[in-house]
């Protein structure tokens, strides 16, 4: 692996002598300029803090960043069974190196909501190390940091996304196939023949990215005085906030669309698919008819409703008639129906949130539905000090963006109509 | 706010849904062939200029003339 050294000094007929750079040296350059080094490569802080001093080399279980906390000597969290605690927030303001040590911390804890993972980047450059249990690395080492008391939203915003895709701009103009079944297929094609072509599509309509972001604002003596670990819960707290509001923006794209033609979602009447039901009551049959409205190759794979839908889908009535085979099998066998379609079988993703529209199922197959725009290093968390009123406020920032990359993915069961 | 009726110019896709305290219920979505009141947002007008919804005039029913002698 090609590591960056810190220093090389060759004095004249003599042999190279390299300084690998160590943590304690690491954490002496820390400052806005790092920052900005981090920024045009394009990376995450950490990430570029991995790739100046990989993990590979060590097999103390922490990553770069880590390693910087660890030569500062700040614990960012508490084991109370160990009676180890977390260091104060004043440990960050020992000096001004400690003190760039703040915005990747917010930010990791960030990632961390966003994520569901361990924001660490440990396994970053391994893959091309030794196999544990070699000549090279006769020990296993994690691969992750300990991660622990996870805080995630309740409906994850990566959980509606299919493809996220980093661009240089606050516009984008998306691309999509165009959807006709003589040019998707793969048909006989006659000797001499063209093959037929699938024809990748601008848009009519630029995406527009638009900033998401939350700050906290704290005097200087709460700071002062808090345990990091329960800074980071505040900002726990507050990521979550801004994934329920990401989720809310997919799911208006899910419904409305992005704006170009025939991205909006298609909608069914529950007393269309299923004419004995009762406007406003879910049936059975019509849940599972609007289910085959995913005709091949899409199938359901989310549903998002609002509280009282949601509840009438998971208490559906299956009465005593007409019973779905598939639920009934007996001893003989009868109604041991086996669904070739995968998207027959329940095993949809269910949520309720109050920003779904009402008496509506939004069904979506997630799989090809939404691309996330994200602005490459818009992800800015800054902290400021204000003498005046002796506050702190962190602030963190993202510029995100939503469309739809198949029109055909997304359609709403209309439970009232 | 002025409200007007509109219905989606395509019966499978959905015309427009939006959550604003203007709307009569506070919350329109106009599908199918339903015609629906909804106030004039902003987001209302721009689903009418890219022809995703279209108003819907009600033509009054003609006077009867009076019967001549």
């Amino acid at each position: 692996m090609n590591t960056p050294r810190l220093a090389t000094a060759q004095p004249a007929g003599k042999t190279a002598i390299t300084t690998k750079v160590k943590p304690k040296a690491m954490l002496e350059q820390m400052g806005p300029s790092v920052y900005r080094q981090a920024y045009q490569k394009g990376m995450s802080m950490s990430a570029y803090l991995e790739y100046q001093d990989p993990s590979g080399e060590y097999n103390d279980g922490l990553d770069a960043y880590s390693r910087l906390l660890q030569a500062a000597g700040i614990r960012t969290q508490s084991h109370p069974e160990m009676g180890v605690w977390a260091s104060e927030y004043d440990a960050f303001m020992e000096n001004e190196h400690t003190r760039a040590l703040v915005p990747e911390f917010f930010a990791r804890v960030w990632r961390g909501v966003q994520t569901q993972k361990s924001p660490s980047t440990r396994g970053l450059l391994l893959s091309s190390d030794g196999v544990p249990g070699s000549w090279e690395r006769p020990y296993a080492e994690a691969a992750d940091a300990r991660w622990d008391k996870q805080i995630a939203p309740a409906i994850p915003l990566s959980q509606m996304i299919a493809i996220t895709t980093p661009v240089d701009s606050n516009t984008y103009r998306s691309f999509y196939l165009t959807d006709d079944p003589t040019q998707t297929r793969m048909v006989r094609v006659a000797e001499g023949d063209d093959v037929p072509e699938m024809k990748l599509t601008s848009a009519e309509h630029t995406i527009d990215l638009y900033k998401y972001g939350r700050s906290i604002r704290a005097t200087d003596e709460q700071l002062r005085r808090t345990r990091i670990d329960k800074i980071a819960f505040f900002i726990r707290r507050t990521a979550i906030q801004s994934e329920i509001d990401k989720v809310a923006a997919v799911l208006d794209i899910l419904v409305n669309g992005d704006g170009n033609s025939n991205t909006a979602a298609t909608s069914h009447n529950l007393t269309t698919l299923d004419t004995s039901a009762t406007a406003g009551t879910l049936t059975v049959k019509g849940w599972l008819a609007f289910k085959m409205k995913f005709a091949n190759p899409y199938q359901i794979m989310t549903a998002l409703a609002q509280e009282t839908v949601m509840l009438q889908l998971l208490t559906l009535n299956i009465a005593s008639a007409n019973v779905p085979l598939v639920s009934v099998a007996g001893p003989s066998g009868f109604g041991q129906f086996t669904q070739i379609n995968p998207g027959l079988r329940e095993n949809v993703m269910v949520g309720w949130t109050s920003n779904a529209p009402a008496n509506k199922i939004v069904g979506t197959d997630t799989r090809m539905a939404v691309e996330r725009l994200t602005e490459i290093g818009s992800n800015i968390s800054e902290t400021e000090r204000f003498v005046a009123n002796q506050t702190q406020i962190l602030v963190m920032t993202e510029v995100e963006g939503y469309d739809i990359l198949d029109g055909n993915t997304s359609h709403i069961l209309v439970v009232n109509a | 706010m002025k409200t007007i009726k509109v219905k989606s110019t395509d019966e499978t896709k959905v015309g427009i849904w939006e959550v604003n305290e203007d709307h009569p219920d506070g919350e329109v979505f106009v599908s199918s062939d339903a015609v629906v009141e909804v106030a004039k947002t902003s987001s209302v007008n721009k689903a009418l200029a890219r022809g995703l919804i279209v108003e819907v005039v009600e033509t009054k029913p003609a006077r009867k003339k009076p019967a001549s002698s």
